[in-house]
């Protein structure tokens, strides 16, 4: 880690941006509209919502268990270079899909949609799959 | 203030806690730095927070945060106060198709940090959701194990989860959404 990149990481200040990020260590992906209190309620195996301290607004989701998904993906010949560069993919889908949830101008309802549909997650398996493939 | 006092907030050092096989040892564990650092680098400091409160047990290292534990501090606590923990998360964790090798601690905490700023300190406490219990994740795994630092295992992350109806310390529906409670 550079010298800027740890003055970076180190300061407090700056004001957080809505950001998808894939955490390696517990194979998920996470995007919050603000850096709270949050309250993470487990849909399913793939979906957590995320709601504010008090349970009334959604504020974010999470995603889990992309691991083996893109290892299978990428077969017994992927690297672990490969490996980062689909992970990048899923996060900036991730992004699109949450800036695009979280749209002021738009409502909650895609999120509410995704965790009414149990066990039939929309980016599951009609969108993220294929873009693996693709990608 | 220097480079060194500007990151020792994300120093978070290895902690103790009860064993998945005997609550009465303590077994060593460490804490994601990839969790702390992409939470640092994205600016969401409050889980940052959180984990040094509630896990660790100590005051977070910075400006001014002892103002908040003066009158209803935030409940310091490390996972030796879980009241529970579960193992299998029952989702694809890595090559695991049921996360049966993470452990989820259990802890209630009353009052917490958040992120707040203001002139003075960028955290502010305030009341854990009164109907949440915080589940601590660990993974047990080898690849999280460094035995010549007797580490056992290695933290990462921590939620607040609704709790159980019927069991305020518990997690809701954590009959079904874990492998098997261990203690």
């Amino acid at each position: 880690m550079d010298h800027a990149l740890k003055i970076e990481l180190g300061s407090l200040a700056g004001h957080y941006v809505p950001t998808a990020v894939y955490f390696q260590d517990s194979d998920c992906v996470e995007y919050v509209t603000h850096d709270a209190l949050c309250v993470y309620d487990r849909v399913d195996s793939f979906l957590t919502v995320i709601y504010d301290e008090f349970q009334k607004t959604i504020i974010g989701f999470k995603l889990k268990g992309f691991s083996k998904a893109v290892k299978t993906v990428l077969g017994a010949k992927g690297s672990h270079d490969q490996f980062l560069q689909l992970v990048k993919v899923i996060e900036q889908e991730c992004q699109k899909l949450g800036d695009n949830m979280f749209d002021e101008k738009r409502s909650y309802l895609a999120v509410q949609k995704m965790a009414a549909n149990d066990n039939n997650c929309v980016l599951d398996r009609e969108v993220l799959l294929p873009l693996l493939k693709a990608a | 203030m220097n480079l060194e006092q500007k990151k020792r907030w994300l120093e978070l050092p290895d902690v103790l806690a009860p064993s998945p096989n005997d609550k009465a040892v303590l077994i060593q564990l460490s804490i994601s730095p990839e969790f702390v650092n992409k939470n640092a680098y994205i600016k969401r400091r409050t889980p940052i927070f959180q984990l040094w409160t509630h896990v660790i047990g100590e005051q977070p290292p910075i400006n001014n945060i002892s103002r908040e534990f003066i009158k209803d501090p935030p409940t310091l606590m490390t996972l030796g106060s879980a009241t529970a923990l579960f193992m299998g998360v029952k989702r694809p964790y890595h090559d695991d198709d049921d996360g049966k090798e993470v452990g989820v601690y259990v802890l209630k905490p009353t009052r917490t940090l958040r992120y707040e700023p203001d002139m003075a300190c960028v955290a502010r406490a305030c009341n854990a959701p009164i109907n949440c219990v915080l589940c601590v994740q660990v993974r047990f795994d080898k690849a999280c194990q460094v035995p010549d630092k007797d580490i056992y295992g290695m933290i990462t992350r921590l939620e607040f989860v609704p709790c159980d109806a019927g069991a305020y310390h518990l997690p809701k529906a954590h009959n079904q959404r874990y492998t098997k409670q261990l203690w």
